[in-house]
């Protein structure tokens, strides 16, 4: 099943002469438990995409439509309750809340919905999953990079959301703190069937996903998806 | 005394609207369930609204994903049977090939018109197609099983230098006779967690990759390195390496490099370790360059407590 649908997208930004075409017609779709990464030079776009998707920005031309839901034609408020309980962000920058403990950092998104009750054994299991739950009375600055973004994983797993947008969830690590994190990232969305787009600049971090879409100055290159059986020679 | 009255009956008032207006909400809450409800029984698409704030939306919003869930099934279960149907395709298609020739072979000995040297040289070819054929059936056999979760292993914390060793002794005869070496670098013991069986199958499938595709007199080099919470497992050869598109299309199901069409394959090794692999929280990647060489690594998970 299709969780996201891009169908024909232009992102114009500025007018007159000034014009940046960010986007040039770009379509793409994204089925359900899909772990696909984003690749493309900085100022190829790929930023631009992810964040029409996540509804941080509207599209100049054409639509972007997750779980049935256009996303440009959403009120504010609509948008805001839709983003809360559909997308978990994952930044480079892990942006936790550095007076909250892990515990408190994870469950944060669940509390805003309200009429919710926090699933505790659901973020036990969690924290547990991600080598975090030692750690959980500890507070963001008590932590390594790798173990932040790993919190700020965690959080973005706790509301169950439709999809997780990864912006170069590993730009502020090195390269074996990044291993972990991928390899976490890959584990969880196939553990809880999540669906995770991932924008990368590391070819290497990329291949462990199950698709790479390439971006060139706003267009997209997609690989194969499936293969037919050959017979070797004999 | 008459106020005391008044004040009461008031209050009561005031009870009774309470308990009714709660009572009304109640209901007017487990009429909308009840609706949404009967939607996804009916298989229509739930009207209530999953944008707005309160509970019934967020209600809404669940029950959607259920709906999408048992969609989702359901073409998952349309999907796997155009699987096994192109499946079985694929293994008769793979099959035909050596079982013509084992036929062919046969008839040409049944005929008994051929010399000492030769027969035997036709039952050397014999056996090989049926080794081949074993082979893929094995592979096939592992494949579905792994797919539609048949097989359930248990991975717990075991030693990992014997279940290397054992893929290693299973290709060592076959890196002998390319006169490829088999070296390993700094390797400590230590406890991770897979299942050894299958997890051999994994560094099989990589070893005798990289001593087909490496040249005679090569080397293979196998190392490890620790990280937080994973180990990674290298294997490196100095074979033909692989083109940099093709770097995430080997480890998809059925997928043949464009150069190695002729070498003997089937396109299920990779995608099979991958697959094991990924029941064991571990995961794999490669590094490589044409010509020089590919680094394959195994990604498994410490144990912790």
């Amino acid at each position: 099943m299709k969780i996201l649908e891009i169908d024909h997208v232009v992102k114009i930004y500025g007018s007159g002469e000034n014009q940046v075409r960010a986007l040039a017609d770009v379509s793409l779709s994204v089925e359900q438990g899909e772990f696909a990464a984003i690749v493309g030079a900085s100022g190829s776009g790929k930023s631009t995409l992810l964040n029409l998707i996540g509804g941080l920005d509207i599209p100049t031309e054409g639509s972007v439509i997750i779980r049935n839901h256009d996303i440009a034609k959403l009120k504010r408020k609509e948008l805001t309750i839709f983003r809360r309980r559909n997308i978990g962000f994952v930044f480079q920058n892990y942006s936790l809340m550095p007076v909250l403990n892990v515990y408190d950092n994870v469950a944060l998104p669940v509390t805003f919905d309200k009429g919710k009750h926090i699933d505790h054994a659901y973020i036990k299991d969690l924290l547990k999953e991600l080598g975090l739950w030692e750690k959980r009375k500890s507070y963001p600055n008590e932590l390594s990079g790798g173990q932040q973004q790993r919190v700020a994983l965690a959080r973005a797993l706790a509301n169950k959301p439709a999809i997780i947008l990864a912006d170069e969830p590993t730009g502020n690590l090195d390269s074996r703190t990044a291993i972990e994190v991928i390899g976490l990232l890959k584990n969880s969305s196939k553990k809880y069937n999540q669906t995770i787009l991932m924008v990368t600049h590391n070819e290497a971090i990329a291949q462990t996903c199950d698709r790479i879409i390439r971006i060139e100055d706003g267009q997209l290159f997609d690989g194969e998806r499936e293969f037919y059986a050959k017979g070797g020679a004999v | 005394m008459r106020w005391l009255w008044l004040l009461s009956a008031a209050m009561c008032g005031v009870g009774l609207c309470a308990a009714l207006y709660f009572y009304r909400r109640g209901q007017k809450f487990y009429y909308n369930v009840d609706k949404m409800l009967d939607e996804i029984l009916d298989n229509r698409e739930i009207e209530q609204t999953d944008l707005a704030e309160g509970q019934v939306s967020a209600l809404a919003g669940k029950l959607k994903r259920i709906q999408e869930k048992v969609e989702l099934e359901v073409g998952e279960a349309q999907k796997e049977k155009e699987q096994v149907k192109s499946l079985i395709s694929n293994m008769s298609h793979q099959l035909k090939t050596p079982l013509a020739n084992i036929m062919l072979y046969e008839e040409i000995l049944e005929e008994g018109k051929v010399s000492e040297e030769e027969r035997r040289n036709f039952l050397s070819k014999m056996r090989k197609q049926s080794e081949k054929v074993s082979w893929i059936l094995n592979s096939l056999f592992k494949m579905v099983k792994l797919e539609q979760n048949a097989v359930v292993f248990e991975a717990e914390g075991n030693l990992i230098r014997q279940t290397l060793l054992d893929a290693v002794s299973r290709v060592y005869e076959q890196a002998e006779r390319k006169r490829i070496g088999i070296e390993t670098e700094y390797f400590p013991d230590c406890v991770l967690f897979h299942n050894p069986k299958w997890t051999s199958e994994v560094f099989a499938n990589i070893l005798e990759n990289a001593v087909k595709y490496t040249p005679p007199d090569g080397t293979i080099t196998i190392g490890m390195k620790r990280f937080e919470m994973y180990t990674e497992i290298w294997i490196q050869d100095t074979g033909m390496g692989i083109a940099r598109e093709e770097l995430t299309e080997v480890f998809k199901r059925f997928y043949r490099s464009k150069s190695v069409e002729n070498k003997e394959g089937s396109g299920i090794g990779l995608y099979l370790s991958k697959m094991i692999l990924e029941k064991e929280k571990g995961y794999m990647n490669v590094v490589s360059e044409v010509g020089k060489g590919s680094r394959f690594s195994v990604f498994l998970q410490n144990c912790r407590g």
